[in-house]
């Protein structure tokens, strides 16, 4: 069947991209399976309606999203799961510092609001322009603008970003 | 670095997986398509319901249909065809063979035989004096044969050269004759090769939906070319994945999976060992070695994807250029995870040790002996033992084979070119006769 095919291809080619958004929306690689997943059948039985594989990319990215903000109101996100021990045994020190900062990263996204993360992420990693944002939250480009800056002053707040007129190393 | 530059990077490196997570194709189109069925379901007994609250009949519910496939597909690979279900091997065990009118071109060895999808198409092939360029086509509906044109190549022509079905054209190529035949206006085109494909032996050509995929080697020094050409707009695009170095190609096999193609590459040097090289190419167009632990001496034959597995048929041992005198020890065909590559070994049929031919028929395989094999072949008393044409069934969900009657005529002297059509085997024979095993 063409529609499978078409959709196999689709999800070779875009399931890792959607499961890193998944895992910055969430904190959680598995977890972000689970929502890139969902978000992939949901496409499966919208596909005859997405004409362009862009369609299905965009259709996938706004259902993985507004999944994401619904678990996350259900869920407690106390715990970031980290990718390596805290104190690793052998590794290299440019290696470990890495990891510590996606783990920081990560730990400090799900510390904001749903609507700003979601906004941080779609904005800045999806490289989604704010109407393209606001259109996939269903939010005015005005608020698109807001919380982005309200997200990134909390992410100044907490060190990760530095702030205003000195530079990051 | 301003916010923005910052907050990109820090994305970037919080966003880097732990692992690398292995797409579900397979697992989310069957979710996909269990919840399609459930929502249909549930949409007809609502329809239904509503007919009959309103006191109306119930008519034909045309909104029920699904939508047709969306063309398009990223990268080199365009929408397919869908992979047929076919009848039970519980059916198929109850097939017999029937004999068709024989084809009007007669006699030959080796011609391009293709199914379109409503006729089949016999082409070329070798007969006394060299090369056909005649060919015919036989439509099962109406059980006729028609001539078809030749491609009026001088002194070129086809004979089991690797060909596909692309949905219009038939598309055929031995490296010095590339040509495409529609059926529509009775005419072939004939293509040029891109540069770094001119010279090449070509081996195998699939079909991505979008694009035909053509594979040759040199068959004098060794070495591989696989180039892309669209009939759409009658581009070229050459795609030769590097090899290990040191690896010259002499053999290429090609299949097609839902997301990836995977290209067996035969390779040896002389006075070194030789093996096999495994290589996937994804829909961008980037390939990767995924040979792993694949078996390094021994060929792969006829590799069709069935939607779910990679089948192939037994194959013979395999140490490069020049190593003829072990050809015929067989091995047994097997599926292969089109994912991991792992495979499954299918249990030795009935019908001989001359590596038969396996057709997927859907469900089940017909496994078609293609060689002669006898005893006493000295003083004129060779008894032959199993001849071409000669058939069995292997029921994948009991993992059994079961012999077929024999086709009319058996044993044919020669070689016969089966084909699967999607709900019976039509086999065209060395001598021209054509011959049905169907329920």
């Amino acid at each position: 069947m063409a529609r499978d095919d078409e959709f196999a291809d689709f999800v070779a080619a875009r399931y890792r991209a959607l499961v890193r958004t998944g895992l910055l929306l969430t904190g959680d690689a598995g977890h972000a399976e689970d929502l890139a997943q969902s978000a992939l059948i949901r496409t499966y039985l919208a596909w005859p309606r997405l004409r362009e594989p862009a369609s299905a990319e965009s259709y996938a990215r706004k259902v993985l999203t507004r999944l994401a903000i619904r678990a996350g109101q259900r869920r407690w996100r106390g715990e970031i799961t980290a990718d390596r021990l805290p104190e690793p045994s052998v590794s290299h020190p440019a290696e470990a510092a890495a990891g510590d900062l996606a783990v920081d990263v990560r730990r400090a996204l799900a510390a904001l609001p749903d609507g700003q993360r979601a906004v941080l992420v779609l904005r800045y990693f999806d490289d989604q322009s704010e109407a393209d944002t606001a259109r996939l939250l269903g939010i005015s480009p005005g608020t698109v603008k807001s919380r982005a800056a309200r997200g990134l002053a909390a992410l100044r707040q907490s060190g990760l970003l530095a702030h205003e007129g000195t530079s990051h190393e | 670095m301003n916010d923005e530059q910052q907050i990109r990077e820090l994305l970037m490196t919080a966003a880097e997986l732990p692992y690398d997570p292995q797409p579900p194709v397979a697992r989310l189109l069957r979710q996909g398509q269990r919840r399609r069925t459930r929502r249909i379901t549930l949409m007809a007994a609502t329809a239904a319901v509503a007919v009959l609250a309103a006191g109306g009949i119930p008519a034909t519910i045309h909104a029920l249909r699904t939508a047709p496939g969306q063309p398009g597909g990223a990268g080199l690979f365009g929408p397919r065809p869908a992979a047929s279900t076919g009848p039970a091997a519980a059916q198929l065990a109850r097939f017999r063979w029937s004999k068709l009118p024989p084809s009007p071109t007669g006699r030959r060895l080796y011609p391009v035989v293709a199914w379109t999808g409503r006729e089949l198409l016999e082409f070329g092939g070798l007969i006394k004096g060299g090369l056909a360029d005649d060919g015919a086509a036989f439509d099962p509906a109406t059980g006729r044969w028609h001539r078809i044109a030749g491609i009026g190549a001088r002194h070129l022509g086809f004979a089991d050269a690797p060909n596909v079905w692309t949905g219009r054209q038939l598309f055929v190529s031995n490296g010095l004759l590339t040509g495409l035949y529609n059926p529509a206006t009775n005419r072939w085109t004939q293509i040029s090769l891109p540069a770094p494909m001119r010279g090449l032996f070509a081996t195998a050509a699939v079909w991505t939906g979008r694009d035909v995929i053509l594979a040759g080697v040199n068959v004098t020094h060794g070495g591989l070319g696989v180039a892309a050409y669209n009939p759409a707009t009658g581009r070229w695009r050459v795609l030769t994945p590097t090899l290990p170095a040191g690896h010259r190609a002499w053999s290429v096999a090609m299949t097609l999976t839902n997301s990836r193609l995977i290209l067996w590459s035969m390779w040896g040097e002389k006075h070194r060992p030789s093996g096999v090289d495994v290589l996937a190419m994804g829909p961008d167009g980037t390939w990767r070695d995924v040979t792993g632990r694949w078996p390094q001496h021994r060929t792969v034959t006829a590799p069709f994807f069935t939607g779910s597995s990679i089948l192939v048929s037994p194959s013979q041992f395999w140490c490069g250029n020049g190593c003829h005198s072990q050809s015929n020890s067989a091995f047994p065909g097997y599926f292969a995870n089109p994912a991991t590559l792992a495979r499954t070994a299918i249990p030795a049929g009935p019908i001989g040790r001359l590596s038969p031919g396996y057709v997927w028929t859907g469900r089940a395989i017909l496994a078609v002996n293609n060689t002669t094999e006898g005893t006493g072949s000295t003083g004129g008393n060779y008894h032959i033992t199993v001849g071409p044409g000669l058939t069995a069934l292997f029921d994948n969900s009991t993992g059994r084979w079961q012999s077929l009657p024999h086709p009319p005529g058996y044993p044919h002297a020669g070689s016969v070119a089966p084909v699967w059509n999607g709900h019976e085997l039509l086999m065209l024979t060395a001598g021209g006769q054509l011959l049905a095993l169907h329920g």
